[in-house]
């Protein structure tokens, strides 16, 4: 059974190479432009890892990961974002969100958001 | 017939005394019983009925009338029964009691009454007058006890008759012999008796008695009425007779009064009782005539009544008496007294008193005294006169009493008695004290006059006192009874004074005559006689005269009239008229006197009376009101009165008059002594001296000098207006003070040392320069002058004059602290000053400029700069430019210039300069300031470069978010079209097959065709645009970083290794070839966030190595880059250190300019040291500077502060 990876990220282009290159990874990948999207479909469906922006249209990415691990305790959530005023809040820690889980745009190297998602020390920032 | 009742008083008859007070039962008892009568006591009446009993009983009775109509205590005894059968004098306190005993007691028996304090004679005297009654009725009694006998007989022999006649009934000739006996009996019996019919009331028979009684005849009576015969004075007698008859069934002596038909009349008592004759009721009545007894009765009652009547005016008498009046019995009893005794001697009534010793008086003194005057008295039987006692009575009150006493003696010489009478004289004796002291007083007032006063009876000296003769030199005897001519000097005066005295004497009752006198040594005396008539009725009578030695007094008025005459001389040659007015309390004015001069001077001509409303209307109308107001105001304060005025003379003329006085009040008015003066010269020359006084005044007021003019004692008298005004105190305040309380203490001594030479008149009059104490506390110097002018009338002291020259003086102290000020800004601003000479040379140089330039010195200074201030130019085109400018501008602007120090060291600075007029003022001088602005320019880069950095700043955090999404889309784009087409993935063989393709060949095609070589660079630029974006941000990033205290020795090591390892620096130089040399000092740990500062460090490691790369270093020179750090300043300065090129200023200038690169385009951002400078400065509160020697290398000095709280 393949790792299931959710991709949110409301820029195509984004998400598509991170689509393709993990699905060359082998992990199962299903691309949402919006948190609510996948909100929705954590409710019926389950997932190993969430890859979302925190600069969403709608909900953002903190409050979509807040809900998400409610509902699907246990899930790994990759912050990938542009912004640099981002700071882990008490809510996301809960959520099982460390300094290790974020990577900021641009990665250098793809390899950088796998191993967030592989949650190994993905060392230096950018 | 009368009874001849024969009056004898038998010496030994009995008295019972029925009284229950022992005393005056006592008393009466000697009494009676002095007089020879026997006499016994009862004390009550129950007692008195046994006494009776005794053999003999009393013959009468004194019977104490209180016991009469009040029970006893054993029991009531009808007094009646005692009084009845005994005579009977009442004993009473009260004549009153008289009615009360009629009242309650038969009074049948009744021989009178005696009060209790009647006199013994009195008592006495009734007492015999009693007994004689007594006899009176006992003769009576014994004459109706033969009269009752004999009835008694005749009844029982009528009886025995009756009986006789019972029994024999038929002896009628023993009746008719008894009848016949009876008949004469009958007729002969000594009292009328007369038997009359019951019914008919007619006479049976009468005997011989009543028909002598009655006058009639036998035939007259017989058969007729009782009532026709008997005339009863008192008719009503009968009713009462027949009543007590039909009661009694007898009648028993009672007292009737007849009267005869020649008017007679006749007192009787009637006797009846009824008898029945033949069967007929018959009533048998007797008389007994008490005519003459009642006759007796009523000499006695008229003699009691004269008795009572004299006693009562003796009574009357004796308490009208002014005085006391007592009377003791033999016993030295009080026997009586009147009334004011009695009331004096706290009793109510004589009764009280009598039988009362003197121990039983309420007095308590003299008891002894007075018992044995009154034994003497009556032992002696002689009378005491006219004995003045004083007593103490009552509250301790004095009183003076003339007592008599006199012994009461009866008919046979015998003192009896002592009758005392005292009058109170104390009004008298103190009116005779009073008098006697008055005319004591009036005598010594006579003798102790100081004024001659005599008593003369027809010119002869009857009485004089001592004054009289001190005046006249005479002794008494020499004057008293002489004639008063001795005392006169001849007969004319004698006669005058005489004549004009007596004359007046006559016409007024007095006069009051001047006399010349002459004393006995021949001296004159001027007098004063003054003298009255004694009697005025008598003009011829004596004379009262008082003689006044007047001689003084006359000689003072000679004298007075001398001087008034004096007065009057001058006064009518004074220039004025001296005048008294007045003004009284009612507001009227009037002239008392005005000398002769008035009405020529004024021009009045009017009296007295009119002179001073004549005056007042010529007073000018504009002056009159303060003309009265002066005076009203004169009066009220009884203060001098001053008024001058206008007077309009007759002729119109304006005269000026002065009036001057001083008012004393006079009774009712105040009256004004004065002069009135004309003053109109003298108002003229007062104007002018006005006029010129005004104007002296307004010189002194308007002078700003203050004039002061002080006495000998150093107090002021005078200071000018402007002293109030310079020195602040209120205006006269130093009039009469000393100013020198006001000056500073410490000039004291020389302003006194002034004094003494001024007033020695050897001061030099150069001013003298002291402090004085403002009004408001401030210190104002003064200079002044001083005069000694004490000589000068007018003056009368030394002039000061004084000028405030506190202005002047602070002025120079100013000045001198300004100087002062000036030289110390001078010596010690931080700012250089320096003055030359138009050619260069240099005049003064001020400590800071010296520092500035590197000197020691100013002799340095000028050697070095060879007295050239061009040599301190960088650049001498510099020079010119300055120069130029300064001489062709009066106000040149700000030069920044680089400056030259002596050791050849460049700074820039700030020059001011212009041309000013040299102290001398005979040339022209260059002044200039020079300002070392090196640290402003720095600090000023530094502001510039964070201007620049906050704005790359916030352009980088705008726009770095922007940008790193699209530089996502081509890294992450290309690295993905990289993988897809180049790596041997499973899913690209699936696709290549699928799509007919050898994916092999595919991958040999992208790299001849250089795709993958596109794609790498497309993600290579990505990357360093994202590296550049990522810098950017690093200047927005504040909270991010994480500060840590670390030792920067260590992260220098640290950067230093990394140097070594560096991509980027390996790539263009070998590092490893500089050679760097530590030179690490002891520092503290700083705050900082490591990784930065080693980018910092990093940045400029670079940068040296890659400007060193560029050098073509000599042989003995390698490239090398000294790192030392050091503690100063609680900072930790680090420095960098290369040998490289250095940089130029323009360079070195805008190093840390974000983009500025002296790299090659591709080389190197140019962010790198604007980064830093941010990191250092922003991020550390740190300072970065760069320095350079062009040629020799730079240095990169880095503070950052120990301090805890940087940012």
């Amino acid at each position: 059974m393949k790792a299931k990876l959710l991709v949110i990220d409301d820029e195509d282009f984004i998400r598509m190479p991170i689509q393709d290159y993990f699905e060359d990874c082998g992990w199962e990948v299903v691309p949402f432009s919006s948190a609510e999207d996948a909100l929705a479909y954590l409710k019926d469906e389950m997932a190993d890892c969430v890859i979302v922006d925190v600069r969403l249209p709608g909900m953002s990415g903190p409050e979509f990961i807040v809900r998400a691990s409610a509902l699907r305790p246990g899930i790994r959530f990759v912050i990938y974002t542009g912004s640099f005023d981002f700071s882990i809040t008490n809510d996301l820690r809960a959520a099982g969100v460390d300094k290790n889980c974020i990577v900021r745009k641009p990665a250098r190297d793809l390899n950088d958001i796998r191993r967030a998602v592989e949650g190994g020390d993905h060392g230096k920032d950018a | 017939m009368r009874s001849g009742l024969r009056m004898s008083i038998k010496k030994d008859k009995k008295i019972l005394i029925i009284g229950d007070k022992r005393a005056d039962t006592e008393s009466l008892h000697a009494l009676l019983h002095s007089h020879g009568f026997s006499v016994s006591s009862a004390d009550s009446l129950n007692n008195a009925e046994k006494e009776l009993k005794k053999t003999p009983a009393a013959d009468l009775l004194l019977v104490d009338a209180s016991l009469v109509c009040t029970p006893s205590e054993t029991g009531y005894t009808d007094v009646n029964r005692l009084i009845t059968d005994n005579p009977v004098i009442f004993l009473l306190d009260e004549e009153s009691e008289i009615s009360s005993i009629s009242g309650c007691a038969d009074m049948t028996r009744t021989c009178g009454f005696i009060k209790r304090d009647s006199g013994d004679n009195y008592i006495t005297a009734t007492i015999d007058t009693a007994f004689r009654i007594i006899g009176y009725f006992k003769e009576s009694e014994e004459r109706r006890k033969e009269l009752e006998a004999a009835s008694n007989e005749i009844r029982n022999a009528m009886e025995e008759i009756e009986e006789a006649s019972g029994e024999m009934a038929d002896t009628n000739a023993l009746l008719e012999e008894s009848e016949s006996r009876f008949r004469t009996v009958f007729r002969n019996a000594p009292i009328p008796i007369a038997i009359s019919l019951m019914k008919e009331e007619t006479y049976l028979d009468i005997n011989l008695k009543f028909l002598e009684m009655t006058g009639f005849r036998r035939e007259q009576v017989i058969g007729k009425k009782r009532s026709d015969v008997i005339k009863l004075v008192s008719p009503e007698d009968s009713t009462v007779i027949m009543k007590e008859f039909m009661e009694k069934g007898l009648i028993s002596n009672y007292p009737i009064i007849t009267e005869d038909f020649s008017g007679n009349r006749y007192h009787n008592l009637l006797s009846a009782y009824q008898v029945e004759i033949n069967n007929v009721p018959c009533l048998v009545s007797m008389l007994a005539d008490i005519s003459s007894l009642k006759a007796v009765e009523e000499k006695l009652v008229e003699k009691e009544r004269l008795l009572a009547e004299a006693n009562n005016m003796l009574r009357l008498i004796i308490d009208t008496i002014p005085g006391h009046l007592y009377w003791k019995d033999k016993d030295l009893k009080y026997a009586g007294a009147n009334r004011l005794f009695v009331n004096d001697a706290g009793f109510s009534s004589t009764v009280e008193l009598i039988g009362l010793r003197e121990k039983d008086m309420p007095w308590i003194q003299q008891i002894a005294e007075t018992d044995t005057e009154d034994y003497n008295i009556m032992q002696t039987g002689k009378a005491v006169h006219n004995n003045i006692e004083l007593h103490t009575i009552g509250a301790g009150e004095q009183c003076w009493f003339r007592k008599n006493k006199i012994p009461l003696k009866n008919t046979d010489d015998q003192t009896i008695g002592i009758l005392c009478s005292y009058e109170d004289i104390t009004k008298t004796k103190l009116n005779e004290d009073e008098l006697r002291r008055s005319r004591a007083e009036l005598q010594s007032i006579f003798d102790a006059s100081m004024v001659g006063v005599a008593l003369i009876r027809g010119r002869i000296f009857i009485k004089i006192n001592s004054a009289l003769c001190k005046t006249l030199g005479y002794t008494e005897d020499g004057i008293l009874n002489h004639d008063a001519r001795i005392i006169y000097n001849d007969d004319a005066e004698y006669k005058r004074v005489g004549a004009e005295l007596y004359g007046n004497l006559e016409k007024y009752g007095q006069a009051v005559v001047e006399a010349k006198m002459v004393t006995k040594d021949g001296r004159m005396l001027d007098t004063l006689i003054s003298a009255s008539l004694v009697d005025h009725n008598n003009p011829t009578g004596d004379v009262c005269m008082s003689l006044n030695d007047i001689t003084d007094f006359k000689r003072a008025e000679n004298e007075a009239r001398e001087k008034e005459e004096r007065l009057r001389g001058i006064a009518s040659n004074v220039p004025g008229v001296i005048y008294q007015f007045y003004t009284d309390d009612t507001g009227k004015y009037g002239v008392t006197f005005m000398s002769d001069k008035a009405p020529a001077m004024f021009g009045i001509n009017a009296t007295i009376e009119n002179f001073f409303s004549e005056f007042v209307t010529r007073v000018h109308k504009d002056d009159r009101p303060r003309f009265f107001d002066s005076i009203k105001k004169s009066v009220e304060f009884i203060s001098s009165w001053e008024f001058e005025g206008r007077f309009v003379k007759y002729s119109g003329e304006i005269m000026w008059f002065r009036a001057m006085s001083s008012p004393s009040r006079q009774k009712d008015r105040i009256v004004f002594n004065g002069v009135i003066i004309d003053i109109t010269e003298k108002k003229i020359s007062e104007e002018e001296l006005r006029r010129r006084e005004d104007r002296f005044r307004s010189m002194i007021q308007s002078s700003s000098d203050m004039i002061f003019i002080m006495d000998s004692n150093n107090l002021i008298t005078y200071e000018s207006p402007s002293v109030s005004r310079i020195l602040g105190y209120e205006e006269g305040f130093f009039l009469g003070r000393s100013p020198l309380q006001l000056v500073h203490p410490d000039d004291l001594d020389i302003i006194m040392k002034e004094m003494g030479l001024v007033y020695k008149n050897e001061n030099p009059g150069i001013p003298t320069e002291f402090r004085f104490k403002h009004s408001d506390g401030n210190w104002l110097y003064l200079e002044a002058v001083a005069s000694n002018l004490v000589n000068n009338p007018a003056v009368n002291g030394i002039v000061i004059i004084a000028r405030d020259i506190t202005g002047r003086k602070l002025a120079g102290d100013a000045l001198r602290m300004s100087e002062a000020k000036f030289r110390n800004i001078f010596e010690n601003m931080s700012v250089g000053y320096f003055r030359s000479g138009l050619d260069g040379g240099i005049l003064d140089v001020n400590p800071a400029c010296l520092m500035m330039l590197g000197f020691e010195s100013v002799e340095e200074g000028k050697k070095f700069l060879k007295n050239r201030t061009s040599n301190i130019y960088a650049d001498l085109n510099d020079w010119k430019m300055v120069r130029n400018t300064v001489m062709a501008q009066p106000d040149p602007p700000v030069f920044t210039v680089r400056l030259k120090r002596k050791n050849g060291s460049e700074f820039t600075a700030e020059l001011k300069m212009k041309i000013v007029m040299a102290d001398d003022g005979t040339q022209m001088n260059v002044e200039g300031l020079i300002e070392d602005i090196s640290e402003r320019v720095k600090t000023q880069e530094v502001l510039i470069q964070s201007e620049k950095m906050l704005t790359v700043a916030g352009l980088a955090a705008g726009m770095a978010h922007e940008i790193n999404n699209p530089l996502g889309i081509i890294m992450q784009n290309a690295e993905n079209a990289m993988h897809r087409l180049l790596d041997e993935l499973p899913g690209n063989i699936e696709a290549a097959d699928s799509a007919g393709i050898d994916f092999k060949k595919l991958g040999r095609y992208i790299e001849l065709r250089r795709v993958d070589r596109y794609l790498s660079s497309i993600r290579e630029a990505g990357v360093r645009a994202a590296k550049i974006v990522g810098n950017m941000l690093q200047f927005s990033r504040g909270a991010d970083s994480k500060f840590d205290c670390l030792d920067i020795n260590t992260i220098l090591d640290k950067t230093l290794d990394l140097a070594a390892n560096d991509y980027d620096i390996t790539k263009n130089y070998d590092f490893k070839k500089i050679r760097i040399k530590k030179n690490y000092g002891e520092i503290p740990e700083i705050r900082c966030t490591e990784i930065q500062v080693e980018q910092v460090f990093l940045n400029i490691l670079k940068n040296a190595a890659q400007a060193m790369s560029t050098k073509n270093h000599a042989e003995n020179e390698k490239p090398e880059i000294t790192i030392s750090t050091h503690h100063e300043n609680n900072s930790v300065v680090i420095t960098f250190t290369d040998n490289g090129p250095g940089m130029d200023e323009n360079t070195r200038k805008k190093i840390f300019e974000p983009f500025y690169t002296t790299k090659q385009p591709g080389n190197g951002t140019g962010l790198g040291l604007s980064v830093s400078y941010y990191i250092i400065v922003n991020g550390h509160g740190g300072t970065i500077t760069a320095e350079s020697t062009p040629g020799k290398g730079s240095s990169f000095i880095i503070t950052l502060p120990v301090k805890k709280d940087i940012k």
